[in-house]
């Protein structure tokens, strides 16, 4: 055993510090060191998320804010306002795309949630209204992105149902 | 044992027994200053003076070629990515050893996870020991358990000391102890 201990101990000694690898390994890095480091699209509902919770947290502390801080805070609401609108229909456009692909629209079960998203769309569209008149209501906030995440979860909703072949035509 | 290259101040480098020669380190910091402007060809160069070394680490942690490969290629993505971050306070070696390391360490992590829902473990040991293209050490350390070889690789060969071993791997050092002697005995049973 000794022996084997002496043994290992030499292996270890003119074990080589360097190994060639079999392959080119550059290529392959060169490649992802030019690839563009864009943000994934199902990250996409962080920065609403984010948004969300600073309006949540910025509507609960609004009555220890000063009138005047109070009327500042107005045009920060507009402007959040018009940030989260335009976040949500770029998420819908996306989501549209993949239908595309999907082709949800042609299942059996497609019209009942299309009127479903439609109504969610006519609601947001008068909350978002009623909102830019008066952005310190509340309620009001909280109706609207509750119909905003509503339309989402009915989009993906449809896009998990099942269609019929026959009625698909073409499908990609 | 002579091959341990823990220097004074109880960092490791990623050079040959030998001290790194000024040379080598001036080198070194003229290519990483043009690498961290963005400079591809001075970030080759860096490649192609280290590459060697970062793979006979990540070799020997992960037990296999193609681990090994990927593992090289992430850690050089990372150099890339990280370099801005590098001022310099450590040699370059210095770094991009804990950063191989890292790197090793996480894309076998990575890959235990993904196979661990397909694979028995005994078909990845298998696989390992299919790989007979190795020379003394190398043939016996891949026929090592994964965890006891990355222990014997990191304290016998490249130095560290258990504490140190088993805050990486986020184990207690009295593990680290155990698995390293249940290598050696391995090790000298297959010799």
């Amino acid at each position: 055993m000794a022996n084997n201990s002496n043994q290992l101990a030499q292996l270890i000694d003119d074990a080589p510090k360097e190994m060639t690898p079999a392959e080119d390994l550059w290529p392959e890095i060169a490649r992802r060191l030019d690839a563009p480091t864009t943000a994934q699209p199902n990250q996409l509902w962080r920065p609403f998320a984010l948004v969300s919770l600073l309006l949540l947290a910025l509507l609960i502390g609004k009555p220890f804010l000063t009138p005047e801080i109070a009327a500042q805070n107005h045009d920060a609401l507009l402007a959040t306002l018009a940030v989260i609108n335009t976040q949500h229909q770029q998420q819908v456009t996306e989501l549209a795309q993949q239908a595309t692909h999907v082709d949800w629209q042609i299942s059996p079960y497609g019209q009942p949630v299309e009127n479903g998203i439609k109504q969610l769309k006519d609601a947001a569209k008068q909350i978002y209204q009623n909102l830019q008149l008066n952005p310190t209501d509340k309620q009001l906030w909280q109706l609207w992105l509750w119909t905003q995440q509503r339309e989402i979860e009915l989009i993906k909703q449809g896009q998990n149902l099942p269609v019929i072949q026959q009625k698909a035509g073409e499908i990609i | 044992m002579s091959n341990r290259y823990l220097i004074a101040d109880r960092e490791y480098e990623l050079s040959a027994s030998i001290p790194l020669s000024s040379t080598q380190k001036k080198l070194d910091a003229t290519l990483v200053e043009l690498a961290k402007q963005g400079d591809k060809i001075a970030f080759r160069e860096l490649y192609q003076q280290h590459h060697q070394r970062v793979y006979a680490l990540c070799f020997r942690l992960a037990g296999q070629k193609e681990l090994a490969e990927e593992a090289t290629q992430d850690t050089f993505v990372r150099v890339w990515q990280k370099l801005p971050q590098f001022k310099g306070e450590s040699q370059f070696t210095t770094w991009l050893h804990s950063l191989t390391v890292n790197q090793a360490l996480n894309c076998i992590n990575k890959h235990k996870r993904f196979w661990d829902r397909f694979l028995p473990e005994q078909l990845d040991a298998d696989s390992a020991a299919s790989v007979i293209d190795y020379d003394g050490l190398d043939k016996l350390i891949i026929r090592l358990p994964e965890r006891a070889r990355i222990i014997f690789v990191l304290y016998a060969l490249e130095g560290y000391q258990h504490d140190e071993i088993a805050k990486r791997l986020n184990i207690a050092p009295g593990t680290s102890k155990a698995q390293y002697h249940r290598a050696k005995k391995l090790l000298q049973e297959m010799i």
